[in-house]
């Protein structure tokens, strides 16, 4: 990828959400100039950067949005409902293509046909007598759906793209046949991928055709029909998040990379004096001297390496608008469909945080945005009869407080029914009767946030999903941080995530023993060695080995688990470990895998055993247990 | 169903670091990898024994990736069709089109990360979702 | 010797595709950036340059505007202003204020013709 197109798939994409930003203000206020001027810029900045990138549809697309706020612009057209919907689908509709371009590094193939839609459709929007005539077909009702809502990944759309590229350049000579099966071959491994095997063999038909002929359309045109086919949109189902790719470029502060700079620099003076201590023990210099020149230094390593490491955190700070820049939208839409009248109001939206959260948080927040529309809010008759404005008002906030950042949801709906939370707790059994009676009215609320607990009396088409406030808790937790939330009758609902700054990631080492996996600190792992088993020798009750003439102790994690003590044949691994200054060996079973891993300290059942030091979440959702060497060796020792 | 362990892939690559890469994430993806140092060998190879899919390098000594690949769609069946995914140094808008000339099915350009390698040939291979 | 080259423009996309054809067209002139009319205005108390290419559209001060302050501050300053619309009103205005109009996406053609003009115009300086 050029750095043209790197530059332009950045600026792309703030210059969307900047535009879309202005248009949703636009749609609040229409008189405010500096929206429309803002808008405006960002539509003409997006079609200088496609010019430059020569992606010609995509600047098509974007003139005629342009033309339509030109003429708002010049008080010749008014701002519609129908203009804002058409400038925020063109929107969608750039978002789209540079999503597909990042993934594949080339322009989108079949842009026209999405450009000319558009380009028609603002067409239509400029000149009112012909839209009064022009039937509302299917395509309107669709504009407000994310164009990559589809349920197709971008990878197998661009595969299929590929094969019609493929087939479409010229063929040498006794080529053509093979080269027809093989784009036959990736578009039905493709359908089956996605789980239409049945629809692979669709295929065959086009290809005999194509083989016949010596001619591949029949085949292209059997791929365009599958890229359609997997185009169908999903049902509607308003407020979910289209899949985004994670950010793979960060913008740095110059300061942040300086004091990396800085750093490294340190880092080299650090390695300059080892180099020097070692050659000083090679010359057969004062041990005691030169013990104390390695401690030293052993020392400013250390301090450097945990600057470092702080450094290299502070990189991947990113403001919480990349989280929430498309909360507006999700929640005007979400409103719409429940013909609930609700506006969303941010704050705090430069606060920054970790990429990690930032990148994780949307989807647990808009699942609390969607719960507090659903549930939360009265509908608009309710709410008049309470004399609550019409309009309900739905706060996000961030703010950073010290060590944290910490991010609310309050509404000003109904509020939670306390007896109703416990009542349907009680029948659940999402607690036992006797801890339900002797909660607190706050405690019992927090009850939401048990497995399987929801109050929500029908299923309506939004929190319909099988997911309750317990996977929100979840997703919390695997960051490090916290939930809680407050509530008052009939005045609203405050949700609350207090989560870390800095997500500390500590580096483990799985290991593998009595059939089951744990995790050792990586920090106290020496080396790893493997000796034969007649090399550890019992000594009293323990068991030791001799390792470059140490003898060190030996504990065999799978016996310390409770399972018997094993023959003195064959190898075995040895983790050596530095606890509390003293070498020790760990006997595993196996050696796993390096991870980088958020500890928590350990709850629950885990709390009162020792020999823990926390435990992490794994990807899969099971729970890997942390060793403390500490008292693992400790332990050895009685 | 399909499984990784029934797919056999050919690594085409004369770099011997390259190769171990690919290796390691298809093989921990339960792929069934072989290697070949050049086109010729490669072709060799593919005599002897046809792959599922091809991970094709562009610049090798002997016979480079994109006259491997003409070669390839000229021999007899089955193996002319074999599904090749070239992934090169060059992101360039001529150095796709030479590929797809050459009759490649899937253009990455390097460096590809271990997870996107193994996303790509699974679903080039037909793995389920 | 080269000539110094203040380049305007709100997005640096822009700038980099100004930078490229004036690095194919006089690889020995060097450039300055800015990304709008205020950095700009700073600029030019600060760093001498010869000559400009302004971008219209911009938030803050449009390109039209930065030109009339840029010349107030060096008169024979010869300046182009580029703008993705030919719009008739910001052409004639370019012309009054007495800047080239370039449009984008930028051809080398017409930024060859504005570099020549102004190379013509400082060396008879």
């Amino acid at each position: 990828m050029n750095e043209f197109v790197e530059q332009f798939l950045i600026e792309g994409r703030e210059l969307v959400a900047q535009g879309n930003d202005d248009l949703l203000a636009l749609e609040e206020h229409p008189d405010d100039r500096e929206r429309l001027d803002g808008a405006f810029r960002a539509f003409h900045t997006l079609k200088g950067a496609a010019g430059i990138v020569d992606f010609v549809a995509m600047s098509r697309a974007l003139h005629a949005a342009e033309d339509v706020l030109s003429a708002v612009r010049s008080k010749s057209a008014p701002v519609t409902p129908g203009l804002i919907d058409l400038c925020l689908a063109c929107l969608d509709q750039v978002s789209a293509w540079i999503d597909r371009m990042r993934s594949s590094g080339e322009l989108p193939a079949d842009a026209d046909a999405a450009a000319d839609d558009l380009v028609r459709r603002f067409a239509t929007l400029a000149s009112p007598d012909t839209a009064s005539l022009a039937p509302r077909g299917p395509g309107d009702a669709t504009t407000r759906r994310p164009a990559d809502s589809t349920g197709v990944s971008t990878i197998e759309r661009d595969l299929l793209e590929a094969q019609k590229l493929m087939l479409a350049e010229p063929a040498p000579e006794g080529a053509a046949a093979a080269r027809l099966e093989s784009a036959s071959r990736i578009a039905a491994n493709v359908l089956r991928h996605h789980g239409r095997s049945l629809d692979a063999a669709d295929l065959e038909g086009p290809l005999q055709s194509s083989l016949v002929t010596g001619n591949a359309e029949a085949m292209i045109e059997a791929i365009d029909r599958i890229l359609e086919g997997l185009a169908e949109p999903a049902p509607e189902r308003p407020g979910t998040l289209s899949p985004q790719a994670p950010e793979a470029t960060l913008r740095v502060d110059v300061d942040r990379i300086d004091s990396l700079v800085r750093l490294t620099g340190e880092l080299l003076i650090a390695k300059n004096a080892i180099g020097h201590s070692a050659a000083r023990a090679q010359g057969e210099g004062d041990p005691r001297a030169l013990a104390v020149a390695l401690k030293n230094q052993h020392l400013a390593l250390d301090r450097l390496i945990g600057e470092l490491q702080r450094s290299v955190f502070s990189l991947r700070v990113l403001p919480l608008q990349h989280a929430f820049q498309r909360f507006p939208r999700l929640v005007r839409e979400m409103a719409t469909a429940l013909g609930k009248p609700a506006r969303l109001m941010i704050e705090g939206a430069t606060t920054e945080a970790d990429k990690t959260i930032v990148e994780a948080i949307a989807e647990p927040l808009l699942h609390v945005l969607r719960n507090g529309l659903d549930h939360g809010l009265e509908d608009a008759s309710e709410r008049a009869a309470l004399g609550k404005p019409a309009t309900a008002t739905i706060h996000l906030r961030a703010e950073r407080q010290g060590e944290h950042v910490v991010i609310e949801v309050e509404d000003d709906g109904r509020g939670i029914d306390v007896a109703r939370v416990r009542e349907v707790a009680r029948r659940r059994n999402a607690a036992p009767e006797a801890a339900i009676v002797a909660m607190s009215d706050e405690e019992a609320i927090n009850l939401i946030f048990a497995p399987g607990f929801s109050t929500a009396s029908r299923v309506t088409d939004l929190s319909g999903r099988g997911v309750g406030m317990d996977v929100v808790r979840n997703t919390i937790e695997r960051l490090g941080g916290r939930v809680s939330l407050s509530s008052r009758r009939q005045r609203g609902t405050t949700v609350r995530f207090t989560l870390p700054f800095t997500v500390i990631m500590t580096q483990v080492l799985t290991v593998e023993a009595a059939g089951q996996v744990f995790g050792v600190p990586l920090e106290a792992v020496v080396e790893t060695v493997r000796v034969g088993r007649s090399a550890i020798s019992p000594v009293g009750a323990a068991r030791a080995m001799v390792l470059r003439d140490r003898t060190l102790p030996v504990i065999d994690l799978g016996q310390a688990l409770g399972r018997g003590a094993r023959a003195a044949e064959g190898d075995a691994n040895v983790l050596i470990v530095a606890v509390a200054g003293q070498l020790g060996g760990l006997e595993v079973d196996r050696l796993g895998d390096r991870l980088d891993v958020m500890l928590k300290p350990p709850e629950g059942l885990l709390a009162g055993i020792p020999g823990i030091d926390g435990t992490t979440l794994l990807g899969d959702g099971r729970v890997l247990i942390v060793l403390d060497l500490g008292e693992v060796f400790g332990n050895a020792d009685d | 169903m399909a499984e990784a362990s029934s797919k056999r892939i050919l690594i085409i690559d004369d770099a011997s670091l390259v190769r171990r890469y690919y290796r390691d994430a298809l093989e921990r993806a339960g792929f069934e990898v072989d290697e070949a140092l050049n086109g010729v060998e490669a072709l060799e190879k593919l005599l002897g024994e046809p792959a599922d899919l091809l991970i094709v390098d562009v610049n090798m000594p002997q016979m480079d990736g994109f006259t491997f690949l003409r070669s390839l769609r000229q021999q007899a069946p089955p193996i002319a069709s074999i599904p090749a995914l070239v992934i090169s140094t060059e992101a360039g808008p001529h150095d796709r089109r030479a590929a797809r000339s050459a009759g490649a099915n899937f253009y990455l350009v390097k460096p590809v990360a271990q997870d996107v390698l193994v996303q790509h040939v699974s679903i080039m291979c037909g793995l389920p979702a | 010797m080269g000539y110094r080259v203040l380049v305007v423009d709100d997005s640096k996309l822009a700038r980099m595709a100004v930078a490229k054809a004036l690095t194919t067209l006089q690889p020995d002139w060097t450039r300055v950036e800015a990304a709008n009319a205020d950095e700009a205005l700073a600029l030019a108390s600060k760093d001498a340059f010869d000559l400009a290419i302004l971008d219209f559209n911009m938030p803050g001060h449009d390109g039209l505007h930065l030109a009339a302050e840029l010349l107030k501050l060096k008169p024979a300053l010869p300046l182009a202003v580029i703008s993705a619309n030919h719009q008739v009103e910001v052409v004639t205005r370019a012309r009054e204020v007495g800047a080239a109009f370039l449009q984008k996406p930028l051809t080398e053609k017409a930024m060859a013709e504005f570099l020549g003009d102004a190379a013509h115009r400082l060396a008879a300086r």
